[in-house]
């Protein structure tokens, strides 16, 4: 499903919204979305820019369309020149990580890393503030890793999103398939993620 | 009263003053020292293409060997300002190289020049040793092929950050083997490949080359070959600092830097791997400018080479530098005196936040000699403002981009009205100021009373009425260019203080609530401005005199209307017979 909004601006606005992508239902359960502004827009005549606020995840069977995001003619203020290299750039692997929890998501690029291991120890070092106070969830992951065994409810798991749009979980296929086929990255709950290992094996199975 | 002083006599003298700005205030003296600075000064700049004609600048200036134009307002590197609006470069050739053949240098920003004004270059100015576009369009390779082939003292030729229809590489073949004068050469924004052998050769027969800046098309393998013939290079963009990693190739690129002792620029590092940076490492202890705002490595790759630039005057990198690459910063490079910081992420959408204003404050108490600083970041707060104004109150320029608009104080919520106060208070040489974040008209109660010597000044999103530009107006004694996007102000502020804009070079509004009819009262009251309401959406008269505008564009001028505007520009020479409106003047 698609959104469109429309800016009113002032002598009819030089801005409009832009559509909001065709997510999948899964996917909306865990998208978390940047959380700097918890004020509520101060109201502008001819309003300027507003975004919504998403500091919650939405629940796991809404059908409420993802909010979306207004872009802005000019803002941030970066050089079209810049612009364009940057995007020539960056048409290459870079994906969305999110960690349950975290009020924030990164992006990485996948091509900066040469094996699940170095992914793994960068993915540790970026939202080592928010594991678990215990620490466990950490230790979580690189035990993953390692193991490759279900952590208990405590523990993080990292799950990727293939091209697909199934859910697996990071480390069953060989890093070069992973970095091909990834599109997205979610640190998860063990407790959530259960469910995942079985299909991950059949997936690869059917490859083979 | 004394005796005057003999021509020759006071011409001499003023060989001694290069400084534009002094030879302004030594035209003001008297007439004849008007007259004897005006036939003496060489380098003539126009800081806005439309505020004076050709004719009068090459009249009034006969020995000019060089020329500095500006032509469209800064916004429109934010595409701002539509396509077509002007900014033409053809007006200005046609007169001088009628007039002023001896002219050598022509320096151009965000100009439209062609083809046709490039082959006009070429074949009038017999003496043309220099060509820089900065932020330029409108032409192709074709026309930089006609400047490579005809101009024999060609010294500089730089193409930075322009648009050009890119029609293959053979330009650089044009350069014929008699032209032995480069010292500059910058095709780093041209995506086609040149040919590696005639570079090579060309870089072999220019023993005065200092500066090379190769585009993206260029391998490392190429960058090698350059630096084997150029180790006197002084300021290198590389190209695409990228292949497969091979040992003997990067034991050869370290090589052929480690001869480059004289290297202090460095560029470009397009796609840089980061296996092939050491092999920067040796020229890292000399560089005194560093733009890694294009390579996309990650902080540790970052801090190897960070760490090791001790003499680090500039900096220019993105945020992938994190908190952490910028403390690396602060404790090694003690000479640091401007910092740029880019969003890696260009987009509003899902922003890292592994640099936070802490990074900023690290630097700035640390680097004592930091002056410049350009910083984009997704939040801040009052007491880093606070801190960074302590610690630098020599700053002369400090534009904050806080991406979130709107975006307050992230911890205590609260506008930036007082961090943005700290800033003009403490930094009392503030010549440059960007602002962003929550702000209310108070913080600019603040910019007005305490930035006096501020000459441009940058804001969008911000403030709640027209008390913020009252305040501007009338506190910014120093005020020249101001451009403001996305605020809520009206016409009042702006009418009481027309007379201000007289004494600026220009003013730049958009998608505020300024409305054609104070731009008609503004034209009518001042005629000394051109008064542009550029709106693409609605000629301005189709609509009440009291709707806001889409965009305005004021700036004085001696030319009076410009004859190029397109039909999406209005100004009150279009239609002359308009009367003022009955809004009330106070």
């Amino acid at each position: 499903m698609e959104l469109n909004l429309c800016l009113g601006l002032p002598g009819g606005g030089e801005t409009t919204a832009t559509v909001a992508g065709n997510k999948r239902g899964y996917s909306e359960t865990v998208d978390l979305k940047l959380n700097l502004n918890n004020e509520p827009e101060t109201n502008k005549e001819g309003s300027l820019v507003s975004k919504e606020n998403t500091s919650s995840i939405c629940p796991k069977d809404s059908t409420k369309p993802p909010p979306a995001k207004a872009q802005v003619v000019g803002w941030p203020p970066v050089r079209s020149y810049r612009k364009n290299v940057m995007s020539a750039t960056a048409e290459a692997t870079f994906v969305k990580v999110s960690m349950d929890g975290a009020p924030y998501l990164r992006k990485i690029d996948l091509k900066m890393y040469k094996s699940y291991n170095d992914l793994s120890n960068a993915l540790t070092t970026m939202f080592s503030s928010f594991t678990m106070s215990n620490n466990k969830g950490g230790e979580g992951m690189i035990d993953f890793m390692k193991e490759r065994k279900i952590m208990d409810g405590s523990e993080y798991v990292p799950s990727y999103e293939d091209k697909d749009g199934d859910w697996m979980l990071v480390g069953d296929v060989p890093w070069e398939m992973f970095v091909e086929s990834c599109k997205r990255i979610r640190i998860m709950k063990g407790s959530e993620a259960i469910g995942l290992a079985p299909r991950a094996m059949e997936k690869c199975e059917s490859r083979v | 009263m004394g005796l005057p002083l003999p021509s020759k006599v006071l011409e001499h003298i003023l060989s001694f003053i290069d400084s534009n700005e002094d030879r302004n205030s030594v035209s003001l003296v008297c007439k004849s020292w008007f007259d004897t600075e005006r036939r003496t000064r060489k380098r003539v700049f126009v800081g806005n293409c439309y505020s004076v004609s050709p004719v009068t600048v090459s009249r009034r200036f006969p020995k000019m060997r060089s020329l500095t134009l500006k032509g469209k307002p800064h916004f429109a590197d934010y595409n701002l300002v539509p396509d077509g609006w002007g900014g033409y470069a053809w007006p200005w050739i046609e007169v001088l190289a009628k007039k002023n053949p001896l002219l050598e240098e022509i320096r151009l920003k965000r100009m439209v020049i062609t083809d046709e004004c490039l082959e006009m270059i070429a074949a009038s100015f017999k003496e043309f040793k220099a060509l820089v576009l900065v932020s330029c369009e409108g032409f192709t390779t074709d026309g930089i092929a006609a400047i490579a082939a005809t101009c024999r003292n060609l010294e500089v030729l730089e193409l930075r950050e322009c648009i050009v229809e890119d029609l293959g590489g053979d330009w650089l073949s044009y350069f014929p083997e008699s032209l032995t004068s480069l010292v500059s050469l910058d095709f780093s924004c041209l995506d086609s490949e040149v040919k590696l052998s005639d570079l090579e050769r060309l870089v072999s027969r220019s023993p005065n080359l200092k500066s090379l800046k190769l585009n993206r098309a260029v391998t490392l393998e190429g960058l090698e070959s350059l630096l084997r013939r150029a180790p006197q290079l002084t300021d290198l963009g590389t190209g695409s600092f990228s292949a497969e990693f091979e040992p003997e190739m990067f034991s050869k690129l370290s090589k052929a830097f480690a001869e480059c002792k004289q290297l202090k620029s460095l560029s470009g590092l397009w796609d840089v791997i980061p296996e092939y940076l050491p092999a920067l490492y040796s020229v890292c202890p000399g560089l005194t400018s560093l733009n890694l705002s294009y390579a996309t490595v990650r902080m540790p790759d970052l801090v190897g080479i960070l760490r090791r630039c001790w003499k680090l005057q500039k900096l220019w990198v993105m945020d992938l530098i994190e908190d952490k690459g910028l403390q690396t910063v602060a404790m090694r490079c003690k000479d640091l005196r401007e910092l740029r910081v880019f969003p890696s992420e260009p987009d509003l959408d899902d922003v890292s936040v592994a640099l936070t204003e802490e990074g900023l404050v690290t630097v700035s108490r640390s680097c004592r000699k930091l002056e410049s600083i350009l910083y984009f970041c997704v939040q801040f707060t009052n007491a880093a403002l606070v801190t960074i104004s302590r610690y630098r109150p020599n700053i002369k320029c400090f534009r904050l981009c806080v991406i979130e608009p709107f975006a307050p104080d992230h911890i205590t919520r609260e506008p930036l009205d007082e961090g943005f106060r700290a800033i003009v208070e403490g930094c009392k040489d503030l010549r440059r100021l960007s602002v962003s974040g929550l702000l209310t008209d108070k913080a600019f109660e603040y910019i007005g009373k305490h930035a006096k010597k501020v000459r441009m000044l940058s804001i969008a999103f911000a403030g709640d009425s027209d008390l913020m530009l009252h305040h501007l107006l009338s506190g910014c004694e120093g005020l020249k260019k101001l451009e403001i996007r996305d605020c809520p102000f009206g016409d009042s502020a702006l009418l009481e203080h027309a007379a201000k804009l007289e004494t600026m070079r220009s003013l730049w509004m958009s998608s505020c609530f300024v409305s054609f009819g104070a731009c008609k009262v503004l034209s009518q009251k001042l005629p000394k401005l051109n008064v542009e309401v550029i709106d693409e959406m609605y000629p301005p008269e189709s609509r009440p005199e009291n709707s806001p505008v889409e965009r305005i564009y004021i700036y004085r001028t001696l030319a009076g209307p410009r004859l190029d505007m397109p039909e999406f520009v209005w100004t009150i020479h279009k239609n002359p017979e308009v009367g003022v409106s009955n809004l009330a003047i106070k």
